[in-house]
């Protein structure tokens, strides 16, 4: 079974221009990304690494446009995120981005078939109940869930949850998919077979992925690895990926 | 999935959330739907139903000094000064619908009868008004009842649908009387002497019995052939003749039964004063003189030593049931002379047709033509042109506080003890319901202050959650409507679990004042009235007060900025 490639595959591409974002608490002030400028080619595989504090989440945030403090440029496709309004934002999220947290974020009290429909219910372009439902049962046979759509994710492994989560992030067939420490609550073999997972879908769709991760076995299944270190870009090599 | 089945999801998860916020509405709303019932069914069931909404009496001013109190002023007549002329003028006032005097009987009657309810005759001094038919042609209009209808008979002489009532004949429209002998008539006889010697012959068969004797003048135009009859009253005319017919006496005895003594209507009897069949003179009673009589008199009077139990009654039992008037004699006197002329005193027959809130509350209440006419008879020319009161009916409610206004200002008249109660009782309804009405509010206060409480911990608990709904693609509004949505569903539970509350108190209190109180007079078969606007109006009341509640807590879960909530979630 294969995901179709998305229409959007081509619109992947992430272009980041002198991005900042400072904390103030206290009266202290934070530079968590001090001057970040980067692109992303559409269908890459990039992880973005770095110590804690570096930035890593702040600039992932930036990039799905959850965080409205920021200041520089986020462009996506032909899209720049940071002019967009809260509603448009809102909009191009459910519609072009996907998430991936570490702790999985799946809704407790909603069924994995219902946490896969969560995101429908926000995008404007949706298909009729009926097509949903069959992409959701496609993509959940895709991670390996099967016909346990009813259950809830409590009932389920970290591993599969997390696969569910990709399911997730995966239904409205986004351009770029935003990862979290995707693997950071698995154990090692879960996270491979998590990071195998994203790595097939990325080849066959297309899909960009921007996944922050510590872990060096993570970003050595990447193409490329960005470190930040106090803000700002320290290293941006290809790493060529391992199967 | 939509938005709505994720609130339904959300109400779920956390029922004790849910059951724990709506408890305050539950209880606040309970209270707002089941006081305003209240209030609203007593001014209906019971304060409306005595006074009539748009409809007013006016009476003449009284001065008052102490215990003494005079009509009219201080000075000047002691008229009402209520006559056809201003009520001709009144109609013609904006706003009025209609103007309709009232006369009361002003000259001593007594009542007899009432042997086929309380088991024996009861006599009374008879208080009596007179009403125009058209005050009450709504409720008392000529029905399929026929001779129950509230009309006066003797000018009301048109045939209806080609009958007439008490057995007349219908002759070009009009009704002609069936004549007929009085009961009471026994003897004709060709001259008075003879009369007189048929009056002693009487005397000495009732010995020491009290029988009324009396010669009647008949004249020429008689309908028993010779100018004068004997009438005794008493015991029945055939015993009477037995009596007689022992003696040689002149004339004849009047023949007892068939056409040309009786009346062929069942219902009608023989009126001695047009000495043709009449019908019973229609009367009006109130039902709070009945429920007076339930609730007080009848309970009173079965308690007591030596009386008989006196039943209960109903308006069913009483409608139709007949009594005698003797007009012009009274307990404290009799009337004897009119207009330099002699009055006696005589028999009447009435009816109970119906009952009305306009009857007057103790006493008899019939067409006003009978009143002036009794009135002219038994008080002199004039007696019938004046009237007591006036009751006015609006076009509208609205117009009636301007009518009110114009009658005192411009005629000198106030109103009616009675409506003003009637305005301070539902001034006082207004504001006792109004007293616990902010009471429900202060309930619903605290409820939409708990609801508040309760959800800001509850955005407090989804922060993260909230934070993967914006990153999933949910607008600030989208998040907002969720926790507004949870909201509206207490006040949709809420209303409902409120309404079932108040019904059942409400068949509670209805339940237990029945059993209480089976005897206060007006009691209505429930006190709580529910408008059509109260189930919106509580379930908008409810939806206000959560929206309220919850209005902070969505605003801040709204405004959450997903990257914070991210990361004070972690």
């Amino acid at each position: 079974m294969s995901v179709r490639p998305a229409k959007a595959s081509n619109n992947g591409g992430i272009s980041v221009r002198d991005l900042r974002r400072v904390y103030r608490a206290d009266g202290v002030e934070t530079r968590a990304l001090d001057g970040v400028t980067l692109h992303i080619e559409s269908g890459e595989f990039v992880a973005i690494t770095g110590p804690s504090g570096s930035g890593k989440t702040t600039l992932l945030h930036a990039l799905g446009g959850l965080d409205r403090h920021i200041q520089g440029s986020v462009r996506i496709g032909d899209s720049e995120l940071t002019g967009l309004s809260d509603r448009a934002l809102a909009r191009y999220r459910a519609e072009q981005l996907g998430f991936v947290f570490q702790s999985f974020n799946l809704l407790p009290h909603l069924s994995i078939m219902e946490n896969l429909l969560v995101p429908t219910v926000f995008a404007q372009r949706s298909a009729g109940r009926d097509a949903l439902q069959s992409r959701a049962t496609e993509l959940l046979r895709r991670v390996g869930i099967g016909d346990r759509h009813h259950m809830r994710p409590g009932r389920f492994s970290g591993g599969q949850q997390q696969r569910v989560a990709i399911a997730r992030a995966l239904m409205m067939r986004p351009t770029v998919v935003l990862c979290d420490e995707p693997t950071g609550s698995l154990d090692i073999d879960n996270g491979n077979g998590v990071l195998s997972l994203m790595r097939d879908i990325n080849r066959e769709a297309g899909t960009t992925f921007v996944i922050v991760t510590h872990e060096a076995h993570v970003v050595d299944q990447t193409d490329r690895s960005i470190r930040l270190v106090d803000g700002r870009i320290d290293e941006d090599r290809t790493t060529g990926g391992t199967e | 999935m939509n938005v709505a089945s994720l609130v339904v999801r959300n109400i779920r998860r956390q029922p004790r959330n849910f059951f724990f916020s709506a408890t305050g509405i539950v209880l606040g709303i309970a209270a707002f739907v089941f006081f305003i019932a209240l209030g609203y069914g007593v001014k209906r069931n019971i304060l409306d139903r005595i006074f009539v909404v748009n409809q007013v009496e006016f009476v003449p001013r009284t001065v008052s000094f102490g215990a003494f109190q005079r009509q009219g002023g201080l000075f000047g007549d002691s008229g009402t000064g209520i006559d056809d002329y201003m009520v001709d003028e009144l109609r013609d006032f904006p706003g009025v619908e209609a103007v309709f005097p009232r006369q009361q009987l002003s000259f001593p009657a007594l009542a007899m009868g009432g042997d086929s309810v309380f088991g024996e005759s009861m006599v009374t001094e008879l208080l009596a008004d007179g009403i125009p038919a058209a005050l009450v042609a709504e409720s008392f209009g000529r029905g399929a009842s026929g001779d129950l209808a509230f009309v006066d008979w003797r000018t009301d002489t048109a045939c209806h649908e080609g009958r007439c009532p008490a057995g007349g004949r219908c002759v070009s429209g009009q009704c002609e009387a069936q004549t007929c002998v009085p009961a009471d008539e026994v003897w004709a006889c060709a001259t008075r002497s003879d009369a007189a010697e048929v009056m002693r012959a009487a005397y000495n068969a009732a010995g020491r019995r009290r029988w009324r004797i009396s010669i009647r003048e008949l004249g020429d135009d008689s309908t028993v052939g010779e100018p004068f009859v004997v009438a005794v009253s008493g015991p029945s005319r055939a015993q009477i003749q037995r009596l007689l017919r022992a003696r040689e006496l002149p004339g004849r005895p009047l023949a007892d039964g068939g056409p040309e003594s009786g009346c062929t209507d069942e219902a009608a009897w023989c009126d001695p004063s047009t000495r043709s069949c009449a019908l019973p003179v229609p009367v009006l009673a109130s039902p709070t003189m009945l429920e007076l009589y339930n609730g007080n008199f009848q309970s009173m009077m079965s308690g007591m030593a030596g009386s008989s139990r006196m039943p209960r009654l109903t308006e069913d039992a009483l409608i139709g049931l007949g009594f005698e008037s003797v007009l012009g004699r009274g307990y404290l006197g009799e009337a004897t002379t009119v207009d330099d002329g002699d009055v006696a005193p005589r028999e009447i027959k009435l009816r109970i047709v119906g009952f009305s809130d306009v009857a007057m509350p103790i006493g008899a209440t019939i067409p006003l033509g009978y009143i002036q006419r009794w009135n002219v008879e038994y008080g002199g020319r004039g007696a019938g042109d004046e009237y007591h009161s006036l009751m006015i009916r609006s076009e509208d409610s609205q117009s009636l506080n301007r009518i009110i206004e114009h009658v005192q200002d411009e005629y000198g008249l106030e109103l009616h003890p009675r409506y003003k109660q009637a305005q301070r009782a539902g001034s006082m309804i207004t504001l006792v319901t109004g007293v616990f009405v902010l009471l429900s509010i202060t309930i619903l206060l605290l409820s939409a202050l708990n609801i508040m409480h309760t959800f800001l911990m509850v955005v407090a608990q989804r922060r993260r959650e909230i934070g993967v709904l914006r990153a999933l693609g949910a607008t600030r509004g989208v998040v907002y409507l969720l926790i507004l949505g949870e909201a509206l569903a207490i006040a949709v539970v809420g209303t409902v679990a409120a309404l079932g509350l108040s019904i059942g108190a409400m068949a509670l209190v209805d339940t237990l004042t029945q059993k209480q109180m089976p005897h206060v007079p007006f009691l209505p078969e429930s006190l709580f009235a529910f408008p059509d606007w109260l189930l919106p109006a509580a379930f908008a009341v409810a939806a206000l007060f959560c929206l309220l509640g919850a209005w902070l807590p969505a605003l801040r879960a709204a405004q959450m900025d997903p990257a914070e909530a991210f990361r004070d979630g972690a």
